[in-house]
């Protein structure tokens, strides 16, 4: 286990406040992927929050970063029942000098929009956090055939959502 | 092939284990439909990794102080010892409110209820008349009598009188006890028993006996002693053997007796109005139903003193029901039988057993008094939990 995790599963404050320090601007983005920008901040709040009450049970089976992302999961996934829905990556683009050979972007958030919930978040966690198959195993609780399936699925339906070719700049 | 296919993205993510990756490899060189997804796979994941927001990321600092700052218990926190404190002290009050309210009601003040309002008849119209001439104090309140209206209203209505200064009565209290002694001659104990009353100022109501030839004969005396001596007349008893059973209690009749003596003196004022009139009667009629009156009220007057006196005697003068038993001649003496360790094991047990009541009791009223502590209790953790979420 990491051991400024270490430290903070046996009840260093200063060793939490520190893991918060480290991961809050990628739980920050992470949470702004799958809600608006509004909500992102209080949802990473409440992810951390819930992070320090549940210290204590994390076993050091993931990174601490993983087992942050699963927790904000939930936590989005709850916000996003209380609020109406947005299209995920609502407030995300490209940089003005990168958009050659990319998916035309609004399509690509209203391709997105249409995946089943549980395909667009393992694409997010995959694509665009960066996460192994097992760490996104980890992060869902779900085997990490299932993460695979998933995202193999996901491909397939944005392919066939985007299936024009005007899409491909 | 759907194998292939499925395996695509994983082969691409690098995910796959070499024999699968492989065999993903090796489709690719010769299917152009595949590698055409495989282009677009890369394109979409080329697309994923270069998007970006402007939104900067905000409350990292805030999230870094609740981190590290120091959780206190909701209950020692300062809205969890505040909603404490307020639950205690509206409990205590409450508790001595309702413990306190049946002792109020048990206490000497008697509340005055106001009389019926008469039944006007061609009498009562004279009498009050004549009454409000000749003595309007009285007479204002012999009006007020519901006996006033005829023989079957003659029993007067309940009244209550206000204790005042000018009617003070000192407590009257009818006092009882039942005691059962073992002694070791009978005789002996009776003796001394009829000694006892008479140097108290009283006297042996009733005496009997039975099983006087058997070996433990048994005598049953009823004593009336001057309640003032009571307490020393049942210590006294004790000491002629040994004691079995005993049992005190006290009836408090001091407003019974009040009573009676209110309604006395309400019933003698209508028969001297009564009188007054039939000094004024001219008609045999009204001589004979004036009469009659007075004998109905006399009548009543005369029962009721006759409670009162009763009552008054059995106040002043104690009842204790003095059972004796001899104990068989030849046994052991009473200090060393088996009675004084069965009197230990029925004191031992009922000492028990009133613990056990006692704690009963008290599980009784903290159950039955659960309506109202338990959601004091309830809200003051909801409340605790919900300041706590706020200090983080």
């Amino acid at each position: 286990m990491n051991p400024i995790a270490e430290r903070a599963v046996k009840g260093d404050r200063q060793a939490l406040a520190e893991i918060v320090r480290l991961h809050y601007a990628e739980v920050f983005r992470f949470c702004s992927r799958l809600l608006n920008a509004d909500a992102a901040e209080d949802a990473a709040q409440e992810t951390f929050m819930k992070a320090s009450k549940l210290i204590k049970s994390f076993r050091g089976e993931s990174a601490i970063k993983t087992w942050l992302f699963g927790i904000a999961l939930n936590v989005c996934r709850n916000e996003r029942r209380k609020v109406k829905p947005t299209l995920p990556l609502q407030d995300w683009d490209y940089a003005e000098n990168q958009c050659e050979n990319l998916i035309e972007a609004q399509a690509l958030r209203e391709a997105m929009g249409k995946l089943p919930t549980e395909h667009s978040e393992v694409v997010i966690l995959h694509e665009m956090e960066g996460l192994t198959y097992d760490e996104c195993a980890l992060a869902l609780n779900v085997p990490a055939g299932t993460v695979k399936s998933r995202l193999h699925y996901a491909f397939v339906k944005l392919r066939e959502l985007l299936a024009t070719s005007e899409t491909i700049r | 092939m759907n194998d292939i296919k499925e395996n695509l993205k994983a082969y691409l993510d690098g995910e796959l284990s070499a024999e699968n990756a492989e065999r993903v490899r090796s489709a690719l060189e010769t299917d152009a439909s595949l590698r055409e997804e495989a282009e677009f796979m890369r394109a979409l994941s080329a697309s994923f990794r270069k998007m970006q927001t402007n939104r900067q990321v905000s409350g990292q600092a805030a999230a870094v102080e609740k981190a590290s700052a120091r959780k206190i218990h909701w209950a020692l926190s300062p809205a969890g010892l505040a909603s404490a404190a307020a639950a205690l002290v509206f409990v205590f009050f409450v508790g001595k409110a309702l413990l306190l309210a049946p002792r109020r009601a048990e206490r000497s003040e008697i509340a005055v209820t106001p009389l019926a309002e008469p039944r006007e008849t061609a009498l009562s119209k004279e009498s009050g008349a004549n009454a409000a001439k000749s003595k309007p104090q009285r007479s204002r309140e012999y009006l007020k009598s519901p006996s006033w209206g005829g023989p079957a209203s003659t029993k007067a209505a309940p009244t209550e009188r206000k204790m005042t200064a000018d009617t003070f009565m000192p407590r009257q209290v009818v006092r009882n006890a039942t005691v059962k002694m073992r002694v070791a001659k009978i005789q002996t104990a009776e003796d001394k028993v009829t000694l006892l009353v008479t140097g108290w100022g009283g006297y042996i109501e009733d005496s009997q006996s039975a099983n006087s030839e058997s070996e433990n004969p048994t005598v049953v005396m009823v004593l009336r002693i001057p309640v003032s001596r009571f307490d020393e007349a049942i210590s006294e008893l004790e000491k002629l053997g040994v004691r079995r059973d005993r049992r005190i209690n006290g009836r408090d009749v001091t407003g019974e007796v009040v009573d009676i003596q209110a309604r006395l003196k309400n019933l003698r004022m209508q028969e001297e109005a009564y009188r007054q009139i039939l000094r004024q009667a001219r008609r045999i009629g009204e001589v004979l139903e004036i009469q009659q009156q007075i004998y109905a009220v006399r009548g009543e007057i005369e029962s009721m003193d006759a409670e009162l006196q009763s009552l008054k005697k059995l106040a002043a003068l104690s009842t204790i029901t003095l059972t004796l038993e001899q104990r068989p001649a030849g046994g052991p003496n009473d200090q060393n039988d088996s009675g004084w360790a069965s009197d230990a094991w029925a004191n031992a047990t009922s000492g028990l057993s009133s613990a056990l009541k006692a704690l009963s009791t008290a599980a009784i009223w903290m159950f039955v008094y659960s309506p109202i502590w338990a959601p004091l209790v309830i809200a003051v953790w909801l409340i605790s939990k919900w300041a706590s979420r706020k200090t983080g």
